[in-house]
């Protein structure tokens, strides 16, 4: 009880980060800027810089990046959202403007063919260690390695005195 | 099972010369941008004189729209291609119209005093009838016909082929345009 009295003092004199108060017109515009900031930064980091190789719109220096910087954040302030704004640099670039190409259509062979690489190699590997440790065991059993004609085996079955 | 492993590599190189020679038979020039039969973004710009001029007033035209820089060396090489056709064809076909692309109106102006002012040049400002085009390069040129559908993108400096082509085909027939999307 007397813990919680003296937290409560406490808590109220912390000061705010910002001390203009909550209902002043500088703060709530700042605010609004900063989130506005924040989800354009999100879009921008979506959308590969048209002269760029393989940067974002949001790592580039650029100027046409920091144009299409501008862009985002004016559209965001007229209201759009983030579906709209993509589509809209889409249907000015193409599909190469987003940053990560979706998986439709061709564009699945981007993760398809690694994957398949991957996998097809795994296994063709596998394939090849049992071949060649196979090729070992059977060795010793059979064809004695590859080459021997009929008389030198049996000579050589002779003296290793196997069946 | 040797003798049909050994057919497994040729076999399957050939989708991936088939992708190459694909590739061999395209025009590099022509860049496939979505605004192909789609309606040209609109502008309302300033010319480097200090006038303006919109998209919408060339209606009824085939415009060349030309994107250039005067720091863009291919532009110099295209500019004599451009001079020769804005003379080619009378003004109600053709309408050849600079943009700047992220340039300053000294150095544009600059430019042009060297190499000839024939047509007209419009700034950007922001860049955003570049990024409304979806520009990435200079040069790059837009053939819009005469309803204002893009016809064609080619990016690079311009042939007097791929100009005398595209201008006579769009002057002959617009563009249909795009299927509902």
């Amino acid at each position: 009880m007397v813990l919680l009295a003296a937290a409560a003092p406490v808590a109220a004199q912390e000061p705010l980060l910002d001390s203009r108060p909550q209902d002043d017109p500088s703060f709530l515009t700042d605010t609004v800027a900063a989130v506005l900031d924040a989800r354009a930064a999100e879009i921008a980091d979506q959308l590969r810089c048209p002269v760029c190789s393989g940067q974002s719109v949001l790592e580039s220096n650029s100027s046409i990046a920091q144009e299409m910087q501008a862009v985002i954040r004016e559209r965001l302030g007229q209201g759009e959202n983030e579906e709209q704004i993509l589509s809209y640099f889409v249907g000015s670039y193409g599909d190469w403007i987003i940053l990560k190409p979706r998986p439709i259509g061709l564009n699945l062979l981007v993760y398809l063919l690694p994957a398949g690489a991957l996998i097809f190699g795994a296994g063709w590997l596998m394939v090849m260690f049992r071949r060649w440790s196979g090729a070992a065991r059977t060795a010793s059993d059979s064809n004695l390695g590859a080459g021997l004609n009929d008389d030198d085996e049996r000579w050589l079955r002779d003296a290793m005195g196997r069946e | 099972m040797r003798g049909r492993i050994r057919w497994i590599l040729p076999l399957a190189a050939i989708p991936f010369l088939g992708i190459l020679l694909f590739g061999l038979v395209r025009d590099p020039n022509f860049f496939p941008t979505p605004l192909i039969a789609h309606p040209a973004p609109a502008w309302h710009l300033e010319t480097l004189e200090g006038d303006s001029i919109s998209l919408d007033e060339l209606r009824g035209k085939v415009v060349l729209l030309n994107f250039w820089a005067s720091w863009c060396v291919p532009c110099r090489a295209e500019h004599s291609v451009l001079t020769r056709a804005a003379s080619e064809w009378p003004e109600e076909d053709l309408q050849v119209i600079g943009i700047v692309y992220d340039d300053s109106r000294r150095n544009a102006q600059r430019f042009l005093d060297q190499l000839g002012n024939a047509w007209r040049h419009v700034l950007d400002p922001g860049s955003r009838s570049a990024i409304d085009y979806g520009v990435h390069g200079v040069p790059e040129s837009f053939f819009i016909d005469r309803d204002g559908r893009v016809g064609m993108k080619y990016i690079g400096p311009l042939t007097w082929n791929a100009v005398t082509t595209n201008v006579d085909s769009l002057l002959a027939s617009p563009v249909t345009a795009a299927g509902e999307d």
